[in-house]
């Protein structure tokens, strides 16, 4: 394995960050990568972008709708009070990779793609930057 | 420019009312210039609003991951100085994060840039005593200096809960003119052009 080659609790992949830092610092900057997390004037801020593959648009976005009210039900239930919950979800359909070595071998690649990407926002008031995280990441990145 | 600054609680229906306001604009306006622009700041890393505008075929510029009532005041002024250069629009629509304090914004822009500046609250009917309990100083402070309230989501509650969050957003925003709105039922032009009147001559 190389220097920079080395395995996380959920993945392993090359790394930029070096190995200089403590550790679980460098595993934050990793968990900031899928959901960023700030707070202001007592609200918990936090963005994430999810994808639900493999399945019709319909299918896709009642899941998501299913998981953003798990995502509300469970703030509320931890006592804290919903700023706003927001998604902006969008069908993923086709798409290519273009690949070019010189002026005449253009390749074109097509793939096709089922479901749809979603950009989530959740700001909450009376939880912890923890809690809001791992309730995300549960509900949504798990997709 | 006329610039309005919409501000108001987070989920309070900002966005809605300003599609409405930004169509009225549109629709009343000069076919060979740009009515309106609309300055969209949202407090985090992705925008989601933005989105919705910009497909919904408005001009729209961002500033995210910032309040610019706060941290993004320079951002701001910056931003309207561009807006101003590039598009030279008669309306210059404001959506502030529901976080912020909008009069605090309106403060800055004629402290930083000269330039004179309208509130345009939005309170949710539903959520108004929920979130006064919960969050009082900061809700109500989001009124202060409003020269239009709109109350929203009036469909989603009875007529006396309707009169009472009005009387209570009377008592933080007393030199408002305050309406109630609803999503179901779009206001005519005429309610527009009471609301366009009172934020041109505040």
């Amino acid at each position: 394995m190389s220097k920079n080659k080395h395995i996380h609790k959920q993945h392993d992949h090359e790394c930029s960050y070096g190995h200089d830092q403590e550790p679980r610092c460098h595993e934050r900057r990793h968990e900031q990568a899928s959901v960023h997390i700030s707070t202001h004037d007592g609200a918990v801020i936090s963005s994430l972008k999810c994808s639900i593959a493999d399945t019709t648009y319909d299918m896709a976005l009642a899941t998501l709708c299913a998981r953003l009210k798990n995502v509300a039900a469970q703030i509320e239930v931890a006592g804290g009070l919903i700023g706003h919950i927001k998604a902006f979800a969008h069908e993923e359909a086709r798409g290519c990779m273009i690949s070019l070595t010189g002026p005449n071998d253009l390749q074109i690649k097509p793939c096709i793609s089922f479901g749809i990407s979603a950009e989530c926002v959740c700001i909450a008031f009376g939880l912890t930057e923890h809690d809001l995280e791992e309730l995300l990441k549960k509900e949504l990145l798990a997709l | 420019m006329n610039i309005v600054i919409l501000g108001g609680f987070l989920g309070s229906g900002k966005t809605t009312v300003l599609m409405q306001f930004a169509r009225y604009l549109v629709s009343k306006s000069d076919p060979f210039g740009i009515p309106v622009v609309i300055l969209e700041n949202e407090i985090s890393e992705n925008g989601v609003d933005n989105q919705l505008l910009s497909r919904a075929d408005f001009t729209v510029e961002n500033i995210f991951s910032g309040c610019i009532c706060c941290t993004g005041t320079i951002q701001l002024c910056t931003a309207i100085e561009q807006i101003w250069e590039k598009y030279r629009p008669e309306w210059l629509l404001i959506e502030a994060t529901g976080l912020a304090y909008p009069d605090d914004i309106r403060k800055a822009i004629m402290d930083e840039l000269r330039m004179p500046a309208n509130v345009l609250a939005i309170v949710d009917a539903k959520r108004w005593k929920r979130v006064v309990v919960a969050l009082e100083q900061f809700v109500t402070s989001q009124l202060f200096g409003a020269a239009v309230v709109l109350l929203t989501k009036v469909d989603l509650v009875d007529s006396q809960t309707e009169e009472a969050v009005m009387a209570s957003v009377w008592n933080y925003a007393k030199n408002a003119s305050a309406y109630s709105v609803c999503a179901i039922e779009p206001q005519g032009d005429n309610f527009w052009e009471v609301v366009a009147n009172r934020l041109k001559e505040s």
